[in-house]
């Protein structure tokens, strides 16, 4: 009930944009768009399954590590406390 | 295709006030942090720090179609980035204009959306061990979803299983909304900055009057059957959680009635209480029940089943937002990214400010001859080395020097208006005598109409920015605190620290230019050391022949720099009392690098002034264009972060100690130089720039740390 969840969320969609992930990824959509949307067919499903597996990818290294270490003592102190 | 506007960044510093508290600012760097040193290998740039805000801004306000934009800064400092992220072409916001079709506006959308679930999906990646921590053992759960939630008190539906009956009553949970959006009103209101809460109002309108959002038609029946409380309590509890009960209903509720997980993307169904991941469950429960609208809840977007797509409406924006403001406040979190809306005032000034820039490679935008006043080339070559300063120009572009009234008297504000008149498209040479003045009255020692030493102007040109930056903000402090008990304290106190120490300061230039030189004195007796830092806003180096070590004279500016940092006796005549043998001994002083700056400023000393004689050193000095410093860091070992430097601007001296002239080569773009001199620009290439002979040398910082 700490919140810590939405914290760890708000963190991770901060560096996001900061690396310029979500830039990217709005890049990669539009590019689909552009290529295969020829007679506005592509629902939005066809387009997240196409670019959720490159976003994915495209996710830095150094920012998964930075959130598992983030989740690792936020667990420990939850530990620690009960 | 890059497409670079100017105008628009007066029109951008309303957006930037909301942009402030989430988006940090793009010159984060150095500082090291415990959570950052997850590995010092893959550090993140935070060049895309700079298209959060800058490129961000910008490149939405574009003009419609479909221009892939990026702001000109952004594509410089891109130069500069080792990692070379890709997203040099932003997507264009394409909705300020009317005259838009349709069809691009739903494709940004579309894409708005995906990157959305996508973001989910990355979210759920790395939150994965916390929510097996926290996972209870799936059990099965019927629904009854029959009842409505609309309205009435029969909010409450059972689920079975370890987790138990759901008690979301609707009204009263609107009430504790309700009530919280009013505190938050009112609390706005009381403020002096009212700007928040009139933002929302504006966007609204913007929003009803300009781009007609509102969802499909299957949501606009839903609303007249339902009205928004539904909505509102939903995203209020399971999309935003605004406060503790919220989390705590979240928590326990909040899991796919279908498979009990607690999803990568659950959507909630907004006709009756029905949780269901993305994808299957909650599509077979819509379709079942012939319901239409869920919300998505890692983001809060509506989704109509019906049209098979995320829908976007105006109102349903504003009461998520005031959710999205609430939770912030709960949990003490930034906003996070909340795309730019135009206000009507926005619009209008873009419309009327209807030229837009195209940026592509070979183009000269960005370049200005600067006429010579009389002696006044040491003057135009730093100015050249700073306007090309890619962090320096991402801060004056994105418009974020805040003056008050004194703006005649501010030299940030004339650096700033010189910025504006760089990349203004116009190829005539610029007058840079306001700015000349303002020296003058600022640094009374270069007054006059003689020609100067240009490392004396540059150091002289940032202790006056430098001065001015803490000035504008303590003035602007003490505006904001004024009406509070607290305004006097907290601009003296701003003052206090930047009278005390200019490395601890936080204005731009101490930001870019500031680092730190440690120097140990070794006592040769006990060997006890004692070390002292001192901030420094660049690196003067000998070029003359060491006494020390045979006659040596160097040759590059490695050479200069072991020099440098190499331990110097300092010798029988200059003994020093050592703080632990209590007497004055022999001792050793040698300087390293503790933090580097994000520009590091190399001044090679060529001019001599000594008893005898004074001459100028015209001796070849080769430097890199490349250049790692971790060698000179005084933790090179276990030195967290990356030191390595590009090559960006070159200021020469041709003449003699008493008459020459001084000229620049800046890069302009990435691979491409350019020759400075006074009013002539020229292209020039890499080979010239590493023959000629270097004065002054800037290099910058190919990647940055968070802060």
């Amino acid at each position: 009930m700490s919140g810590d969840r939405s914290k760890i969320k708000d963190l991770l969609c901060n560096r996001l944009t900061e690396c310029g992930w979500r830039d990217e990824v709005r890049l990669l959509c539009r590019n689909i768009l552009v290529e295969k949307n020829g007679n506005n067919s592509l629902s939005v499903e066809q387009l997240i399954a196409e670019v959720t597996p490159k976003a994915r990818m495209l996710v830095p290294d150094a920012v998964k590590k930075e959130l598992l270490m983030k989740i690792r003592t936020i667990l420990a102190e939850n530990e620690g406390d009960n | 295709m890059h497409v670079c506007f100017l105008k628009v960044a007066k029109i951008r510093r309303k957006q930037r006030k909301c942009d402030k508290s989430t988006v940090p600012q793009p010159s984060a760097k150095r500082t090291k942090t415990k959570e950052n040193s997850v590995d010092s290998t893959t550090s993140i740039l935070s060049s895309g720090s700079g298209s959060g805000s800058s490129s961000g801004a910008g490149s939405r306000a574009s003009s419609g179609g479909n221009n892939n934009t990026s702001s000109n800064n952004n594509n410089s400092k891109r130069a500069y980035a080792s990692l070379g992220r890709g997203a040099a072409d932003v997507v264009p916001e394409v909705r300020l204009l009317p005259t838009t079709a349709t069809a691009p506006a739903t494709l940004t959308r579309a894409a708005a959306a995906a990157a959305a679930a996508a973001a989910a999906a990355a979210t759920t990646t790395a939150t994965n061990t916390e929510a097996a921590a926290g996972r209870c053992p799936a059990e099965e759960t019927v629904v009854v979803s029959g009842g409505r939630v609309g309205g009435g008190v029969e909010g409450a539906q059972l689920t079975k299983g370890p987790l138990n009956a759901t008690n979301l009553s609707l009204p009263v949970c609107l009430r504790t909304v309700q009530k919280l959006a009013a505190e938050l009103d009112a609390k706005a209101d009381v403020n002096v900055n009212v700007s928040d809460s009139s933002d929302v109002d504006g966007d609204s309108d913007a929003n009803v009057n300009d781009m007609s959002e509102t969802g499909c038609r299957h949501y606009q029946s839903y609303v007249k059957e339902h009205s928004y409380d539904t909505f509102r309590v939903i995203d209020a509890y399971f999309a935003a959680c605004v406060n503790k009960d919220a989390r705590e209903k979240k928590a326990i509720h909040c899991y796919c009635f279908e498979c009990g997980s607690y999803g990568i993307q659950l959507y909630a169904c907004l006709h009756c209480i029905y949780f269901g991941c993305r994808g299957a469950h909650i599509t077979s429960h819509l379709r079942a029940k012939k319901h239409n609208i869920a919300l998505e809840l890692s983001h809060g977007t509506l989704y109509c089943y019906a049209c098979r797509d995320f829908i976007y409406d105006a109102r349903s924006r504003e009461y998520a937002i005031i959710n999205r403001k609430l939770e912030a406040k709960d949990l003490q979190k930034s906003l996070g990214w909340i795309p730019w809306i135009p206000t009507p005032k926005e619009t209008n000034l873009l419309l009327a400010n209807a030229r837009r820039r195209l940026v592509r490679p070979n183009q000269t935008i960005g370049l200005r001859g600067l006429l010579n006043l009389g002696a006044t080339c040491f003057m135009n070559c730093i100015v050249q080395a700073l306007v090309h300063t890619p962090l320096l120009s991402d801060y004056f572009m994105s418009d974020r020097h805040d003056c008050g009234k004194s703006s005649h008297k501010c030299l940030v504000c004339e650096v700033s208006r010189l910025f504006q008149e760089f990349y203004s498209g116009s190829r005539t040479p610029l007058s840079l005598h306001r700015l000349l003045h303002l020296i003058w009255n600022h640094a009374k020692h270069l007054a006059g109409y003689e020609q100067q030493d240009a490392h004396e102007f540059f150091i002289a040109t940032l202790d006056v920015l430098h001065r001015h930056c803490v000035k504008a903000k303590s003035e602007h402090e003490s505006k904001s605190n004024s009406s509070s008990a607290t305004g006097g304290n907290s601009s003296s106190s701003a003052n206090a620290t930047a009278t005390h120490s200019y490395g601890q300061c936080n204005c731009i230039i101490d930001q870019i230019f500031t680092g730190m030189l440690q120097s140990d004195v070794v006592c040769q007796a006990c060997k006890g050391v004692s070390t002292t830092f001192d901030p420094f806003w660049d690196i003067s180096l000998d070029l003359g022949e060491t006494t020390s070590h045979g006659g040596v004279t160097p040759k590059t500016l490695i050479d200069c720099l072991e020099r440098y940092t190499r331990a110097e006796h300092l010798g029988s005549a200059a003994k020093i009392k050592c703080s632990t043998c209590k007497s004055y001994q022999e001792s050793t002083k040698q300087f390293s690098l503790r933090t580097l700056p994000s520009v590091v400023s190399f001044h090679l000393k060529r001019f001599e002034h000594s008893a005898l004689i004074d001459r100028k050193i015209s001796s070849f000095i080769q430097f890199p264009v490349e250049f790692d410093m971790t060698p000179f860091m005084s933790e090179k070992n276990n030195a967290y972060g990356d030191f390595r430097f590009s090559l960006y601007a070159v200021v020469n001296h041709v003449g003699t100690i008493d008459t020459g002239h001084y000229t620049a080569y800046v890069r302009h773009q990435k691979d491409t130089w350019v020759k400075c001199d006074d009013h002539v620009i020229t292209m020039a290439s890499l080979k010239q720039v590493l023959d000629s002979e270097g004065y002054l040398l800037f290099y910058h910082k190919n990647v940055l740390e968070y802060e």
